[in-house]
Formats: structure tokens, C-alpha cells, sequence
């Protein structure tokens, strides 16, 4: 009994494998803090972008589709929390991607799993973790370093409704204009 | 035996855990979009590096914002939005006509329509796909080949609506994305190596800690830093000198046929599917050369055995190493280097725990070379290696995408275009074109067409203030004239524009030139090259008589009037007083066959009754006259001439008094043009302090024109028909006119 117990979950567990199914996980929360990198002052107004998609396996590697996104603003306290998606039951939706923005700040986009895992990442941003929160340091950029930054501004996805990421697309054009750049004016054909 | 099957379920699902934990892929979502952004910032098209975009009327650089449908996005996030959709795949059901990525491998060692992923999937070579429109039709996303996305330029070029140019660019911009994303992927061994891996995401979910992604995801951060690395960045040295098939020679980005499978290198010439083909292990192909036949679809020759030094660790004389993580945990294992064949790579595979046993029991096996595996130290050497590559190539592939380069010069008569001042607007335009495309290619056939980019102005736009102008640029988009079909690299050709259905305006401000090729460019067919020109605004050539006034010893007179006679009849140098102006003409003189000529500043030529470009029949006194008008080159310097001006002109007199004989006067001057417009984000300190305003600054140029007698005038291009002072060297002010 317990064989065939045991061949049926791994029967099962390669069947989600082959479609690329989480069999069921919690989807969050996602909390955090962010705080100045040269005073250690938590940080207000940041806004803290969650997105999550899904993954399609494919012989070229995997593939995302957006699947949704939550955002949030830091508290006085530099605080915030994402609840995230909740219970997924075989689900190819993979856990949140981040992206953390607030003008005139260093903003950091990332796998959420990468601020515990990546070592490198960790050890560069000087990332600390409290239990299940993060604290995220985040430094005052100039205007040189963000001219300088390829990268720069960091988008939500654009397959991201208005909606789901308005604040995020404000802050980054309060950013733009403080550079000398106009705003973004629309998002998806919408006006943010 | 049932149990034995049950072991190996169990063995094979542990093994998931241990062996597919990192996977070196590039992500879709992150790493393919930051390769193209930091790709774009290491092209032709960055501020730094050569500008480009500037060419194409974006002042903003890769921050020029671009609307295409409900999408608003800079430049360099359609690249990177493109980057991302070349990997569209039906998210439910990711099979062969659903997903793009079946054909996004290229084996450089084999013939192109075989090189392709052959490895129980099975797909077209990337490099073939990157060109195939037709087939590319066939999946989700459609055609975004290189020559859609070169048509697509095309048409943003010639397009005659600011809507429709917006959108065809944003469209390039994406296309180039797409184009990238291929050529990136050919910097990741699985991808050049015949090695399928939907593993990447199957078991990444087995993940102890749940969570997976592949590698270079989850380590964005190091492949930022690599990817931003001046002094990693490997910019590709490929001859583009060979088309195969009627194939653009960017195909030698991919595969330059340079790599054999017998002369390994690490050499910049090699397309970067050879370079990495040759240089690393794909996660099924470790070893291959030790492990295969050679007939096996996982077989290939490099790296091999003896590229590393595999042979001191069975020799038992390689020790145990201690690698010292980042977050200083202690990492203790045997590392294979690669040492010889191309590239080194200290980390370049790891023996597992059962390597070593492996070997005790079969020797140099094909099991012993396949219990090898890449673990995250291996990862980082090979990223450390292929990451630069991937940004340097992407870059290189922008640089041959824009690499048609014209200039565009003044023709031999100083102006594009000149009318008499009876026209509304510029009818004809001639320019010198020469082929300066920096590789050397040549322009030997092709289609040219020019395109006037100008705004229209509100109101007459020769005022001393900034008029109000349309927001929208207008277009103008003319083949030209004689059918000429090339464009020298050596020597400038001649070109001329009938625009006489769609003159461009006297009131246009904030006039380009741009000029569009598309044919033959080197070896590549159907590639389009531009010329970009930022050429002056309407310029009028204005002669003012100011003949009925006489400057004698410092003070102005009306000329002839009893003041004026006695200041030189008195004079005690030259006077007789005897009541009359015989000593010098102090009488108003009136012009007539008035002969102008324009011409270069190098080759100044002067007005003459048979060489003129126009002829003004009469001019009286206190009149202005505007001549003509003219487009030529400006420069913020008025001193700095951009071509010559010349009158040569007959005086009479008009009061009885004035017996002098009047000889015909000619007069040549070094000439500037009007600079009317608005140049956006001007990053220069010094030049936004001139309207005390911070860097960068919106500048709103407009002439400075010259007050005299209630009139104004462009002074660089205008004359003053003045009597002659007396003495010589008196000087009068002429603001007290």
C-alpha cells in the first residue's frame, strides 16, 4: 500500500513537473522595510511593486506571461506588505518578482526569492532579513549615476494594467521629471 | 524489480533537487530585456557612442519616448520589450507552433538548414529563423525578422505622419528586440549545443525551498555588474563581408564559419555561436567529445578532455578546493579548469560525490565524464565569460542595423535651395551626399529619397522673439530627381529634390534634412541607410539703401541737406567753402540692377550682370528690400560663414547737386542663416545657463535680428548700402538713425 502510496505522489509530482505546476504553495506575504542606506532612517513614500507570472516551460527554457500585480507604499516606519496571491493549487504562477522605487533613490527590481538566496545580491545591497522581513537599504542616487544607469527607470511589466501599478508609475515620473525627462504620459492607453 | 523502479523514481526526483538546481539560461522576463538595455547603452545608438538616434530626430536618445498603439515606451524599453516577446509561447500549451523558442538554437557545426534544435524536439536554426519571415508568420507574435524589422525602419524614415513614424520606430525598436534576443541565446551552451532544456522551469519547482528560477534570474544583480562592466565588454570583430544565400551578413554575428570543430579559439571573429559552442558544456553535453560517438546528436568535438585538467584530477594530483562564498560559508570540492582550446575558465565543471567512485570501478567511462555537473561557482565563470559577449554582439547587431551612415553637405553654391522673395516657399533642393557608412560598405543600388522635416510656423516667423510654431512636425518625403542610385564613399554626388508639389514653407522653423537609402549596402540586400542634416531655417537675404543719410565726422546728416555740405565744405582738411559739396558726395543715391550671388564660403564667387542667382531691378532710399531667401547650414557662431554673398550694384544720384561719377559697386561677405528652433534636452550646463535654466534644458532658438529705422533684418545674411563716410575711418552709430 505505501508503494503504491508512493508511486501515485510521484507519479503526480511529475505529471505537475511536465505542465510546470506548482502542486500547491502559499502565495506570501511579502514583507519588508526600507531604509536609508548612509542613516539607517526608515524611508516613507517608497513604493514596493509586486508582480507574478507565469512559466511555461519549453525547450528553449522557460517563458513568462504577467499574471497580476499588487502594490503598496512604505509607511513612516519605512514598512510594507504585500499580501500576495494565497493558496495556489497547481498553479504555474511562480513567486513574486519585486520592484522597489522612490525618486531621488536607488530603486532595486528583483526576484522576491533572490533577496534570501543570492548571496552576491545579498551581500551587495546589504540586505538583512528579520525573520519573514526584509530590510532593504536604499541609497541616494545624483543625477550623473542615474543618467549613467542603462537600466534607468525601472518599468513595471507591460503587460501590467494602469490600475495595478499606478503608483509605481507615478513615483517613476516624479523621478523622470526630476532628471529633466517629460512623465510617461500613458500606460497601456490609458492616462496615468 | 518493481522496487528497483520505485529506487530509481525516487533517485531520479533527488537527483532533480541536486543537478537542475541552477540552470544558466537567459530569462525572458529580466536577463534578455537588461542584455538589450545595456546592449543599447554599448551601441551606436547610446549618447556616448556615436548618437544615432539623434539622426533619426530623437533628442532624447534611447529616453525618446515612442507611442505605438496603447504602449507609450522609450527606446530602450521597446528593445527590451522585444527582447522579452521572442519568447512568446502559449502560456497552456507550449507546443511546436505555440512557442517560439523551439527555434532559438543554432549548432554552428552544422550546415544551417540542420542546425537547428534537433534533440527530441526539433526546430529551425535561429540564425535561419532571425530571417524568416514567412515561417515566423506560423507562430504567436508573427514576423519579426530582420528584414521586417528593416522595412519597418523604412517606413518610420519615409513616413509623412509623426503618428505613423512613432509607431513604425517603436516597431523597429521591438524588431531589433527580437533580434537580440536570438543572438543573445546563442551565449548559452544549451542553446548551441543541441541541448534542450524545458528543465529550466520543470524542475526548478522541486526546488527544496520551493522556489526556482533559472540562475541568471535569480542572480540579476551579478549579471547587472557584468553586463555593466566597461572593461569586460567584448565588442565582436565579424567580417560582414559574406552573404550565404541571399542571407544579411549579420548572420555572421551568429555563425561566421570560422569554428570547424578541429581549431578552437576565443577569438572576437568568431560568430558567438562558435564561440560558445567551442568553448563550454551545456548541462547534456559535458564531456560529449569523452561520452558520444560522433554521429550523436549531443556530440561535439570542444571542449574536451584535454581542454581542461580532467587528466590531474584522475591523476589524484588535483586537490580539494575551499571556495569562500559571499556570505563566507565554505564550499569544499574539485573544480575541472579549462586551460587550453580558446577560452579559460577556472570553474568550468565539478566532480560530483561519485565522480571518484565512478572512476575506482569504470574507469574513464562514459558514466565517469557524465557524473560531472556545473554548480553555481561554474555558473558565475561562465557568466562572467558569455555575458559580456551576449551585451558586445547585441550591440554589434545594432551597430550593423544602423551602420548606413550619409553626409549630407552644402552643394557647391552654398544653399540647398533658394527662391526670390515672390515665393511662398522652397521649391527645388540639391545637396552633396556621400556614403559614410563606417565599415566601408558601399551604397551601389539603391532607391534615395529625402525627407524635410519642419515645423510650421504661427505667424512671420523673422521676428527678433520666438513665434509660436504647429507642435507636430510636418513631412515632406521626395525620391529623387535623376535617378541616381548610388552613393559614393570616396568622392559627394550631386542630388536634386523637385519639391514644387510640397514646397516647404517660408514659415517652417525648426528645419532637418533627412536622407533615406534602401538597396544594396555592402553584401547585404534591401538594407536602409540614412543622412541626417540639421540644416538652417528660411534665411532672408535683405539689402536696405540707407543712401538719403551720410555719416561725416562721427555724425549722421540727410544726405544733401544743407548740414551735410557744410560739414565737408568747412572741413579744414579737405574743405574750400565755397558753398557747395565738391569735396566729397554727401547726396542720396538710389540703386538700380541690383545683381546677387550666392555661393561658397570656400569657393567665394562674386555677383556680376551674367553671374547672378537673382536681380533686383531698383531700391530707393530708407527702403529694405528681401531679396531672397535661402536654405544653407547655420552656425551658432554668426562670424563662422557658411557660404558667400555677393551684389554687385549700380548707384545714381537723385538730387541735381550731385555731379560724381558713380562707378558700379560690388561688395562680397561671408554669410550665416537663421537658426529658428527648439532643441530638447540640451545636457550642456554652460548653454542652459544662457536662459538660467538647470541641465538638461529645453532651448528655444530664434534670430536675432538687426533694428534699423523702424525695420529688422537677419544682419549675417543682409546688406547696408551706405554712403561712404567721410573721413575714411569716421564711424557713425547707427541706432541713432
Amino acid at each position: 500500500m505505501q508503494k503504491i502510496i508512493l508511486v501515485v505522489f510521484i507519479s503526480v509530482l511529475g505529471i505537475l513537473n511536465l505542465s510546470s505546476c506548482y502542486a500547491a504553495r502559499i502565495d506570501g506575504p511579502y514583507e519588508g522595510k526600507v531604509i536609508d542606506a548612509d542613516t539607517g532612517q526608515p524611508i516613507e513614500g517608497v513604493v514596493v511593486l509586486g508582480t507574478w507570472s507565469r512559466e511555461t516551460p519549453t525547450p528553449g527554457g522557460a517563458t513568462h506571461n504577467f499574471y497580476d500585480a499588487q502594490e503598496t507604499v512604505t509607511d513612516k516606519n519605512g514598512e510594507f506588505k504585500i499580501k500576495g496571491l494565497g493558496l495556489l493549487v497547481i498553479s504555474n504562477v511562480i513567486p513574486m518578482d519585486v520592484l522597489i522605487f522612490k525618486a531621488g533613490y536607488e530603486y532595486l527590481g528583483t526576484p522576491w526569492e533572490s533577496l534570501k538566496k543570492s548571496k552576491y545580491l545579498i551581500q551587495k545591497k546589504n540586505i538583512k532579513w528579520e525573520g519573514d522581513r526584509v530590510i532593504i537599504p536604499l541609497k541616494k542616487v545624483t543625477m550623473e549615476e542615474r543618467k549613467k544607469d542603462p537600466l534607468y527607470p525601472p518599468i513595471p511589466p507591460t503587460e501590467a494594467p494602469l490600475e495595478k501599478a499606478r503608483l509605481m508609475l507615478k513615483e517613476i515620473n516624479k523621478d523622470l521629471v526630476q532628471h529633466g525627462f517629460e512623465p510617461m504620459e500613458i500606460w497601456r492607453g490609458k492616462k496615468i | 524489480m518493481k522496487k528497483r523502479v520505485l529506487v530509481a523514481l525516487i533517485l531520479f526526483t533527488f537527483l532533480s533537487f541536486v543537478f537542475y538546481k541552477d540552470i544558466l539560461a537567459w530569462d525572458d522576463g529580466v536577463t534578455h530585456k537588461d542584455l538589450s538595455e545595456f546592449a543599447a547603452e554599448d551601441s551606436i545608438l547610446s549618447e556616448n557612442k556615436g548618437n544615432y538616434l539623434k539622426n533619426l530626430g530623437f533628442d532624447k536618445g534611447l529616453m525618446q519616448e515612442l507611442k505605438w498603439g496603447e504602449k507609450k515606451l522609450f527606446v530602450k524599453k521597446w528593445l527590451a520589450g522585444g527582447a522579452k516577446l521572442e519568447d512568446a509561447s502559449d502560456p497552456l500549451f507550449p507546443a511546436y507552433g505555440t512557442t517560439r523558442s523551439y527555434n532559438h538554437f543554432h549548432n554552428p557545426l552544422k550546415p544551417w538548414e540542420q542546425a537547428g534544435l534537433n534533440d527530441t524536439w526539433t526546430g529551425k536554426s535561429s540564425l535561419l529563423w532571425a530571417q524568416d519571415g514567412s515561417y515566423q508568420q506560423n507562430f504567436p507574435e508573427g514576423d519579426w525578422s530582420w528584414q521586417k524589422t528593416r522595412l519597418t525602419y523604412y517606413y518610420a524614415l519615409t513616413s509623412q505622419t509623426e503618428a505613423n513614424r512613432q509607431a513604425f520606430f517603436a516597431e523597429t525598436f521591438q524588431g531589433l528586440g527580437h533580434q537580440m534576443h536570438l543572438l543573445q541565446d546563442t551565449a548559452v551552451p544549451d542553446h548551441v549545443r543541441n541541448d534542450a532544456h524545458p528543465e529550466d522551469a520543470i524542475f526548478g519547482k522541486l526546488n527544496i525551498n520551493i522556489y526556482f528560477e533559472s540562475w541568471a534570474k535569480s542572480e540579476r544583480q551579478r549579471i547587472i555588474d557584468l553586463a555593466s562592466d566597461p572593461n569586460l565588454l567584448l565588442i565582436p570583430n565579424v567580417s560582414f563581408n559574406i552573404s550565404y544565400n541571399g542571407l544579411s551578413p549579420v548572420s555572421q554575428l551568429f555563425d561566421a564559419d570560422q569554428y570547424n570543430g578541429a581549431n578552437p579559439s576565443s577569438s572576437a571573429g568568431l560568430g558567438l555561436s562558435e564561440y560558445t559552442n567551442t568553448n563550454f558544456f551545456s548541462n547534456d553535453t559535458i564531456f560529449a567529445a569523452e561520452r558520444y560517438s560522433s554521429d550523436y546528436r549531443h556530440y561535439f568535438p570542444f571542449p574536451r578532455k584535454t581542454s581542461t585538467d580532467v587528466q590531474d584530477y584522475i591523476s589524484e594530483i588535483k586537490p580539494l578546493l575551499i571556495q569562500l562564498a559571499e556570505d563566507g560559508i565554505e564550499d569544499k570540492g574539485i573544480w575541472i579548469k579549462k586551460d587550453k582550446d580558446g577560452e579559460n575558465i577556472d570553474h568550468f565543471v565539478r566532480t560530483s560525490w561519485w565522480t571518484g567512485k565512478i572512476y575506482k570501478t569504470s574507469g574513464e567511462s562514459a558514466l565517469f565524464y557524465s557524473s560531472f555537473y556545473r554548480d553555481e561557482k561554474c555558473h558565475e565563470d561562465y557568466a562572467r565569460k558569455l555575458i559580456p559577449r551576449a551585451v558586445g554582439y547585441s550591440a554589434g547587431l545594432l551597430d550593423y542595423f544602423f551602420r548606413g551612415n550619409i553626409e549630407i553637405t552644402l552643394p557647391g553654391n552654398g544653399v540647398y535651395s533658394l527662391i526670390d522673395s515672390s515665393k511662398t516657399g522652397f521649391t527645388d533642393l540639391k545637396l552633396l551626399a556621400k556614403n559614410t557608412t563606417s565599415n566601408g560598405d558601399e551604397m551601389t543600388d539603391g532607391s534615395i529619397e529625402l525627407v524635410v522635416r519642419y515645423k510650421l510656423a504661427h505667424e512671420d516667423p523673422f521676428q527678433p522673439y520666438p513665434v509660436e510654431t504647429d507642435t507636430e512636425f510636418t513631412y515632406v518625403v521626395i525620391p529623387e530627381t535623376n535617378n541616381i542610385r548610388s552613393i559614393p564613399k570616396d568622392n559627394q554626388v550631386e542630388l536634386t529634390f523637385d519639391l514644387s508639389q510640397n514646397p516647404i514653407s517660408l514659415w517652417a522653423t525648426d528645419v532637418y534634412l533627412q536622407l533615406v537609402y534602401r538597396g544594396r549596402l555592402g553584401n547585404e540586400e534591401g538594407a536602409v541607410a540614412a543622412g541626417y542634416k540639421d540644416i538652417s531655417e528660411p534665411t532672408p537675404i535683405d539689402i536696405f539703401n540707407n543712401m538719403d543719410k551720410t555719416c561725416l565726422k562721427g555724425t549722421w546728416y540727410d544726405a544733401g541737406s544743407p548740414g551735410a555740405i557744410t560739414a565737408v565744405d568747412t572741413d579744414s582738411a579737405i574743405g574750400n567753402n565755397n558753398g557747395i559739396a565738391d569735396e566729397w558726395d554727401v547726396y542720396p543715391h538710389n540703386m538700380q540692377n541690383i545683381y546677387i550671388k550666392i555661393s561658397s564660403i570656400s569657393n567665394p564667387q562674386n555677383a556680376s550682370p551674367t553671374d547672378f542667382d537673382h536681380k533686383v531691378d531698383a531700391l530707393g532710399t530708407d527702403s529694405l528690400k528681401r531679396s531672397m531667401y535661402i536654405l544653407s547650414d547655420y552656425q551658432d557662431n554668426p562670424a563662422d560663414y557658411k557660404f558667400s554673398y555677393s551684389f554687385y550694384s549700380q548707384w545714381y544720384g537723385t538730387d541735381t547737386r550731385d555731379q560724381y561719377t558713380h562707378l558700379d559697386i560690388l561688395n562680397t561677405f561671408g554669410g550665416n542663416a537663421i537658426k529658428n528652433q527648439t532643441e530638447h534636452y540640451v545636457q550642456d550646463q554652460q548653454e542652459c545657463d544662457s536662459i538660467g535654466a538647470e541641465a538638461p534644458c529645453d532651448i528655444r532658438y530664434y534670430p536675432l535680428l538687426y533694428p534699423l529705422r523702424g525695420i529688422t533684418m537677419w544682419g549675417p545674411a543682409a546688406v547696408i548700402f551706405d554712403n561712404p563716410e567721410y573721413p575714411a575711418d569716421a564711424s557713425c552709430n547707427w541706432s541713432d538713425l
